[in-house]
């Protein structure tokens, strides 16, 4: 007996519309980028818009690992072969959005404060963020604030994440938050804060939006604070 | 002196069935093999991936000793250079306390603990939430450590975390530390121009720079390494710095498997161990003669959440392979043991300590770290549970000191007198003898008969360990700086402790 379940026997440009979504939930579930960038294309050439792919298609799949990894069935890695999957497909998608003026779910700048060049957790939250359809601008590690306060204002974000691991760099924060503040555009933006030494406490008492424990925290966060403000 | 009389004054003092520097090394999770295969894949490593970003004077140093930097610009140790250093580096080295009684000497399998363990909050007495840590509390962790006979030495248990400044931060570390015990002190720093200033009131303490340099009893160093495989300036620049202490610089690495390490165990520990190694390569290029302490802590992932844990079965086995890899290179050794994920020193807490540092004293680590109070990931201190893991400690080391086999201990000649005699062995001379240095007697463990649990309230170990902490703190105020001294260290250092606290009767106790 032949396996039903085997991939070689699914051709992605032979499924009508409604498997084919479904297949496509089950790829980015299992973190297949081509598959994923193929089935993009598929519906694109069907005269789907670029929306209806984005929201459909992709951004309904991530909903699904979204609760399997809150309940701990899909683990970490896992979860960042879907957002790389993800990924492939908004590239495809991405060009079209801008000409049709859609926007994406929300632009975030992000770094690593200052001092600290530790950038495990910073990439596992832009990661995360470009899964669920958010643009990420990785500025990288060693940041200080005119650099931060530089690409917020340049990429127009909608949020500032400052990422720190070590507890001699996580003050810094503060010094950003403050001179946005001198600035006059604190409010202009959400920060939010996260890495292993933080806590609720501290995020509040730099004057962040939100502190975020972890990566899907921060897309939680973001997509309510973005709810908040419409 | 009548006997009675002598017997109860030498009761007063307390015997011990342990000892600190006790030998360990007897668990090895790793066939001979299998350490062979480790030590060639770590040369491997060293030889051809390398490490990136070495601080300008470590490069140059290790270019002229036939080190190259390779396609990737990363620069590389030769097998043949990195199996010299190992062989003419210190194997042993003293870490001195203010108190000879202190001094640890660590090489070989000799087993000691350490406080340490940076976390920025604490769990109060009785709590059920965290709150973030303080000078007080670090204070307070080195007076109770001073009364630990079963933690060896400190390092800095909480950060201040009400300290910006960080020379302020750092400097007043250093100052608690001395306040508080005449135990060995482990220093870190954020910044290597924090070393020298904490230096000259380290000389003050000590009565001179002369006097602290024949008795070094803080040493310093960092965690030179972001894994995977690359140097961090700072902590490069104060490992290097440190060498002014004139006693042994720590190296930690801490690559976590999965994340920043191979998920593959065996992956984890060659890693972590090139990469202690690659600290010491990097102190030793500047100057061979310093001993090296080396810290491949071997981190584990959750990979559910992505999240460090401390407490898991596979952090104990890859601890005690990293231990087991330093011993096979026959130096100095450290590894954190202990750092439960529990946020309460509760059940979780005491099997996850007991398994880790069980199995890296077993192994035979020189500086069991972390293993004193740590909860939460090493996110949070509770007093309380420093208390407890001093018990467990205890125990631990009994564990390593093993059982003395010999004519007399095998006891024929008493089994043969009992049993044509009374018929028990509690009143026999043997009993007598070992009854204080055979067994080790834990402060708190309940070990009341059932009844007398109940008629004493039902008590839980933490309420014991909460009345124990605070009968110490609010009475060992030890004056181990000297009045005089301390004015003048005022004068000079943003020292933030308040005087008043500093003496019974204060409100914090």
């Amino acid at each position: 007996m032949t396996d039903q379940f085997d991939d070689e026997e699914i051709i992605l440009s032979e499924l009508p519309d409604d498997e084919l979504v479904d297949q496509m939930h089950d790829d980015l579930y299992d973190g297949l980028a081509e598959e994923i960038t193929e089935g993009t294309q598929i519906l694109l050439d069907r005269g789907w818009s670029a929306q209806q792919v984005l929201t459909e298609a992709l951004v309904g799949g991530m909903a699904v690992v979204g609760i399997d990894f809150r309940d701990g069935v899909l683990f970490v890695p896992e979860v960042l072969m879907a957002a790389n999957a993800m990924k492939a497909g908004m590239a495809k998608l991405k060009p079209l959005l801008v000409e049709t003026g859609v926007k994406p779910a929300g632009k975030m700048v992000i770094g690593t404060v200052k001092g600290d060049i530790h950038d495990i957790g910073k990439n596992l939250v832009g990661m995360m963020m470009e899964g669920a359809g958010f643009e990420v601008i990785d500025l990288g590690i060693n940041i200080d604030a005119d650099t931060y306060i530089e690409a917020i204002e340049e990429h127009q974000a909608d949020f500032l994440g400052m990422s720190a691991l070590l507890t001699t760099t996580m003050p810094y924060m503060k010094v950003v938050i403050d001179q946005m503040k001198e600035k006059g555009i604190r409010d202009k933006y959400k920060v939010l804060v996260g890495g292993a030494p933080l806590n609720e406490e501290f995020g509040q008492a730099v004057g962040a939006d939100a502190y975020c424990r972890d990566a899907a925290t921060a897309v939680d966060a973001a997509r309510e604070l973005l709810a908040a403000t419409g | 002196m009548r006997r009675g009389r002598k017997n109860r004054q030498e009761n007063t003092r307390k015997t011990s069935a342990v000892k600190p520097g006790m030998p360990g090394g007897r668990y090895r999770p790793l066939t001979q093999p299998d350490e062979q295969q480790v030590h060639r894949t770590i040369l491997d490593v060293l030889e051809n991936i390398g490490m990136g970003d070495p601080i300008p004077i470590v490069k140059e140093q290790a270019l002229e000793r036939g080190c190259f930097i390779n396609e990737h610009g990363r620069l590389c140790f030769p097998r043949a250079f990195v199996e010299d250093s190992i062989a003419n580096a210190p194997r042993n080295a003293r870490l001195f306390g203010r108190d000879p009684k202190h001094d640890i000497d660590v090489g070989d399998n000799r087993v000691h603990n350490y406080g340490g363990g940076e976390a920025v909050n604490m769990l109060d007495v009785g709590a059920s939430s965290y709150r973030p840590s303080t000078l007080d509390d670090l204070y307070d962790t080195a007076r109770l450590v001073d009364r630990m006979d079963n933690i060896h030495a400190l390092a800095r248990l909480v950060v201040p975390t009400e300290i910006q400044d960080q020379f302020a931060c750092d400097i007043n570390s250093a100052y608690v530390s001395a306040a508080g015990t005449l135990k060995h002190t482990q220093l870190t720093f954020a910044d290597a121009s924090h070393v020298q200033p904490t230096l000259e009131m380290l000389y003050m303490i000590a009565g001179g720079k002369e006097k602290f340099h024949e008795r070094p009893f803080c040493n310093s160093g960092g965690c030179p390494v972001i894994s995977p495989l690359r140097y961090g300036q700072d902590n490069s620049e104060v490992c290097v710095e440190s060498i002014k202490f004139g006693a042994p610089i720590w190296v930690t690495v801490a690559p976590q498997a999965g994340a920043t390490a191979p998920a593959a165990l065996a992956g984890a520990v060659v890693q972590s161990v090139a990469e202690a190694l690659a600290g010491m390569l990097m102190v030793h290029v500047v100057d061979p003669g310093t001993p090296v302490v080396l810290g491949p802590w071997p981190f584990v992932s959750d990979l559910r959440t992505g999240s460090f844990t401390g407490g898991s079965g596979e952090e104990a086995l890859v601890s005690a392979a990293a231990v087991q890899m330093i011993n096979y290179y026959g130096l100095p050794s450290s590894v954190g043991a202990g750092m439960t994920d529990s946020k309460l020193p509760d059940c979780q807490a005491g099997y996850e300590k007991a398994l880790a540092i069980a199995l890296a004293a077993q192994a035979g680590c020189n500086d069991v770290s972390e293993c004193s109070g740590m909860l939460g990931s090493l996110m949070a201190l509770s007093l309380e549970s420093m208390v407890i893991d001093n018990d467990l400690l205890g125990a631990v080391l009994r564990t390593v000191r093993g059982i003395e086999v010999n004519e007399e201990t095998l006891s024929y000649k008493v089994m043969e007198q009992v049993v044509h005699g009374e018929g028990h062995y509690l009143r026999a001379q043997q009993t007598l003898d070992l009854m204080r240095t055979e067994y080790e007697y834990p402060a708190l463990a309940d070990r009341l008969a059932p009844g007398e649990w109940e008629a004493a309230g039902s008590p839980d170990i933490r309420q014991q360990a909460g009345e124990r902490v605070k009968s110490i703190l609010s009475s060992h105020y030890p004056e181990y700086i000297d009045p005089a001294i301390d004015a003048k260290i005022r004068e000079r250092f943003p020292i933030l402790l308040n005087p008043d606290n500093m003496h019974p009767g204060n409100s914090r106790w």
